[in-house]
């Protein structure tokens, strides 16, 4: 499956626009853009994405570290 | 993937090489009953079949006569060519049949892939079950092929359903995600837990409510997995319920019947015992003297005989007596009449008359003095002088008493001797009464086979087996006595869940106002953001299926109105629900009032169809390919003005389809076989049709002979 | 008491050996073997039941038949004081027809009358009388045996319907009767 099609799935989950409080213009369309994205919640879903997809092996904990870094940081 | 030709060689009734050649759209296989239509379809599941029983029994038996017995080799096979991309792939499975002796000894199968890349180069392939499943993986396969309107029951079952929809579904994929969302809150609450102990001022209460987390949480999994189960049970048992209830009443008549039909037998063979007791003709001759049923004039003769010897004896005696002169018998021999034995009347009868001047053997009176007074008392003094005289003994002409006994025995048998006349009319009672008895048990066989009459047809009506209908009941009964308990269970572990999430929260949230006060923000932040991943990944998932569903729905709902041409047949539902983790999709028609529809057969076949359909267009949407449907006669409950909407629907829905019927067949006086004309009105749409038949030289019930061509129309 | 009937009983009668085959194929062996499937369609449960059939038979038919000065004479070792006398919970005791057969005997026996004048004498022997007796006896039986043997054979009297046995006796009665019109 495209990643593409599957971030885009999980961004249009209705939290992201009610509690998050995001708008259509704030939503990246692809993984690439996503990746750059200031919105902790959008960026997270886009390295779960982007990591899985890309590396279908990757371990849970390497995965959770990355993220964990990430918006321990920047939340 | 597209089926461009198939070819049968010695396959059970396709004696010879027989091709078929397949276009896109409509392709219809016409054959009448037992012209080998089936074996055409069972040709291509075999393809697909590793499990090998029976080879012997797949070959043609008119092969097995002209070839095989006179020692020529068969080689028997199918071969299925498809276009599949830009490929061309053939498949072939076949065996050799040769003679060996009086049998016929087999060849192991052997399967051949060929693949025929664009550019035009042909190959054997190495690995020809790998070449299979790419033409037509088996879970495709699976709802693409069916083999009469059972089969296409197979949307009944709810897990069928759900497993083909999550094939097909993203959901699937999406599931994936689920697992790493659950690992990342786990670890995001255990670092919010592990700096709340470092800072916590209350650490002992912190410690407390952290444990009870966990292990409530273990609990209320713990919990839930015992809910499901039983949720599992309860599923199981409900549905054992329903399609007991279709049958249960018709059970119980069947019992009751059976119940009747048993005491009948039993009735039956108590009259059959006291019969075969009453027709012991001829050891009743014995056991019930019925053979003295003539006896009567022996009796009398005996008896006859018997008298007058003793009458002679005792004449002979009183001869003697005289003779060496006894005067007083002299006196009494002077009218010539013997007397009466001595000794009769009896001494005391005597002494009575005497005294009563009375002789009471003629009533005649005897006053003292008269000659029969005199007669009296002399013979009384004479069996006292008997008496005494017998004491000292004295010369006698007889020695034994046989004659006396004779007599005995005559007097003595004189009472049973009236009973033989009864005899005749006891024989024919009994008579009488085995036949009244036997009428009897012909009434009660008759009634018997009355109640079988009516048990058969109950057992018609549905599908009980005999002797199984009172399992059922018992069955039945403990089904329901089982659903009740397993509710029960049910809702008292949804308290105890209820009741331990309630805790669960209280606990999180004194553990949260703790953590508010202690542990650094972007912690908890995190754990939040990380909570919400889950649930979209969950609830995304969730929705990704339920799209699907409600997609085919749609589609099939589509479809089926389409066949039905305006005619209100209810809708089509497709129920999803959960059971654990696992989705269940339920297929139901239902009325605007969402009460079941009820469907005749041919509706039924169309809202299978149409959800086949529908599934073969959602493959072809998924997969982005699709696959041929191919069906053996589903039309059998149709109208025929319903053939029209049917094929219509598969030319409009199928990219390709083949479908095998036997309804357009009729058959002349002369049982020379055609196809009907109203098969080639324009509205029966078909891109090509083929008919299988029975060659000339096939003779009925002659299995040797039996040879099915094809035909091109 | 001098009791003839008594002395009688505790002889055997005897059939003609020719007529072995109507025992061997009619009656059941020893008499017990109720259940014994070789058995099966045999009809009488031992000799002296086929004796005494015969007898009967020959009695209300009339049919005297002297046996052959050179018939060889067979019997069952089996006394009339036995006869019918059963321990089965399945059979009826009818020693009873002992008696019958005793009556029938005297009756029919011509010429006995003087016989037992003289036994009563003393004159002649309970042996002596006992032997007149069974002649007639066996006579009879003789004569029923014969009928029988020809009633199947000739007359294709099929022995395996339960009632063909009771209906040659309740056919003979018409055969008495008209015996006695006639005398």
């Amino acid at each position: 499956m495209n990643k593409n099609k599957i971030f885009k799935k999980f961004v249009s989950h209705e939290l992201i626009k009610d509690k998050y409080q995001l708008e259509e213009r704030d939503i990246p369309n692809n993984v690439t853009r996503a990746l750059v994205s200031e919105i902790p919640i959008i960026k997270t879903i886009a390295i779960l994405v982007d990591e899985l997809e890309n590396n279908q092996g990757i371990n849970d904990i390497t995965l959770y570290n990355k993220i964990s870094i990430y918006l321990n940081k920047n939340i | 993937m597209r089926i461009k030709q198939v070819v049968i060689t010695n396959y059970q009734s396709y004696y010879g090489k027989n091709v078929f050649d397949f276009v896109e759209g409509v392709n219809i296989i016409h054959g009448a009953n037992g012209h080998g239509k089936t074996k055409f379809f069972e040709a291509i599941e075999w393809i697909f079949d590793d499990y090998e029983s029976n080879l012997e029994g797949l070959i043609s038996q008119k092969a097995v006569h002209n070839e095989i017995k006179e020692g020529i080799n068969v080689q028997v096979s199918v071969r299925m060519t498809v276009s599949q991309g830009n490929e061309t792939k053939t498949i072939e499975k076949s065996f050799i049949a040769h003679k060996n002796n009086e049998s016929i000894s087999i060849s192991r199968p052997s399967l051949i892939g060929i693949r025929e890349e664009e550019t035009g180069e042909r190959y054997q392939v190495d690995f020809p079950k790998e070449l299979r499943s790419e033409i037509f993986d088996e879970r495709i396969r699976r709802y693409s092929m069916f083999k009469g309107e059972t089969d296409l029951k197979v949307f009944e079952s709810k897990d069928a359903l759900s497993t083909l929809i999550e094939m097909f579904s993203d959901a699937t994929y999406l599931k994936n995600y689920i697992p790493k969302a659950e690992y990342f809150v786990g670890r995001a609450e255990n670092a919010v837990t592990a700096a709340g102990k470092k800072n916590a001022r209350e650490e002992k209460q912190y410690a407390i409510l952290s444990e009870e987390i966990i292990n409530l949480r273990r609990e209320i999994s713990d919990k839930e997995k015992e809910r499901n189960q039983h949720e599992i049970n309860i599923d199981k048992i409900q549905s054992s319920i329903l399609k007991y209830e279709n049958i249960i009443e018709n059970a119980e008549s069947y019992q009751t019947l059976s119940e009747r039909i048993r005491i009948k037998e039993e009735e039956i063979s108590k009259l059959q015992v006291r019969v075969r007791e009453c027709e012991n003709y001829t050891q009743d001759l014995f056991d019930k003297n019925w053979i003295l049923v003539n006896y009567k004039p022996v009796f009398e003769e005996y008896k006859t005989k018997i008298a007058n010897v003793s009458k002679t004896k005792r004449r002979l005696e009183n001869e003697f007596q005289q003779k060496i002169g006894e005067k007083k018998a002299i006196e009494n021999l002077k009218n010539g009449i013997i007397p009466l034995p001595i000794g009769a009347p009896t001494r005391s009868h005597m002494e009575e008359m005497i005294e009563a001047e009375l002789c009471k053997v003629c009533n005649r009176e005897a006053p003292k003095g008269s000659e029969a007074y005199e007669f009296m008392n002399n013979r009384l003094q004479e069996y006292i002088e008997a008496v005494e005289k017998d004491m000292f003994e004295k010369k006698q002409l007889f020695k034994h008493n046989y004659i006396n006994s004779l007599t005995k025995i005559s007097d003595s048998n004189d009472e049973n001797i009236s009973n033989l006349i009864k005899m005749e009319s006891k024989i024919s009672e009994n008579f009488e009464f085995v036949e009244s008895r036997k009428a009897d048990i012909n009434k009660k066989i008759e009634e018997r086979e009355k109640d079988e009459a009516e048990r058969a047809k109950v057992i018609g009506g549905s599908k009980i087996d005999v002797g199984s209908a009172a399992t059922i009941l018992r069955d039945f009964k403990g089904l329901n006595t089982n659903i009740k308990d397993e509710n029960t269970s049910l809702r008292s572990l949804t308290n105890i869940i209820n009741s331990k999430k309630e805790k669960l929260a209280d606990f999180q949230n004194q553990k949260n106002n703790l953590d508010i006060a202690n542990v650094a923000g972007y912690l908890m932040k995190t754990q939040e953001l990380l909570n919400d991943v889950l649930t979209i990944t969950v609830e995304t998932t969730e929705k990704e299926f339920n799209n699907l569903v409600i997609d085919l729905e749609k589609q099939a709902n589509e479809i089926f109105q389409s066949t039905n041409e305006g005619a209100y047949t209810g809708k089509i539902k497709l129920y999803k629900s959960k059971r654990g983790n696992q989705n269940q999709v339920e297929f139901k028609v239902l009325d605007n009032f969402n009460n079941p529809f009820a469907l005749n057969g041919a509706q039924e076949v169309l809202a299978h169809t149409s959800l086949l359909l529908a599934i073969s267009k959602m493959v072809k949407n998924e997969a982005n390919e699709s696959y041929p449907l191919i069906l053996d006669a589903p039309l059998s409950t149709f109208d025929s003005n319903k053939y029209p909407a049917f094929f219509n629907s598969f030319k409009e829905n199928t990219d390709q389809c083949i479908i095998l019927v036997k309804d357009f067949i009729k058959e002349d006086e002369n049982k020379k076989i055609s196809i009907d004309s109203s098969f080639y009105q324009a509205d029966i749409v078909k891109d090509k049709s083929l008919w299988v038949k029975l060659d000339e030289n096939s003779i009925e019930n002659q299995i040797e002979t039996t040879n099915s061509v094809v035909i091109e129309l | 008491m001098d009791k003839l009937f008594d002395e009688w009983k505790k002889s055997t009668p005897k059939y003609d050996k020719n007529l072995e085959h109507l025992f061997k194929s009619l009656t059941r062996k020893g008499g017990g073997a109720e259940t014994d499937r070789e058995d099966k369609g045999k009809i009488f449960s031992n000799n002296y039941e086929l004796y005494i059939y015969a007898f009967f038979l020959g009695l209300y038919n009339n049919k005297y038949e002297e046996l052959p000065e050179t018939a060889e004479l067979k019997d069952f070792s089996h006394a009339i004081q036995y006869w019918g006398s059963t321990k089965s919970a399945l059979r009826n005791d009818f020693t009873n027809i002992q008696e019958y057969l005793f009556m029938a005997v005297i009756a029919k026996t011509e010429g006995i009358e003087d016989d037992l004048i003289e036994l009563d004498k003393g004159k002649k022997t309970v042996e002596a009388i006992k032997k007149r007796l069974h002649v007639t006896m066996q006579n009879y039986t003789n004569g029923g045996l014969l009928l029988l043997e020809k009633k199947i054979q000739e007359e294709n009297l099929d022995i395996t319907i339960g009632t063909s046995m009771l209906d040659l006796i309740l056919q003979s009665k018409q055969e008495t009767e008209n015996i006695l019109s006639e005398a």
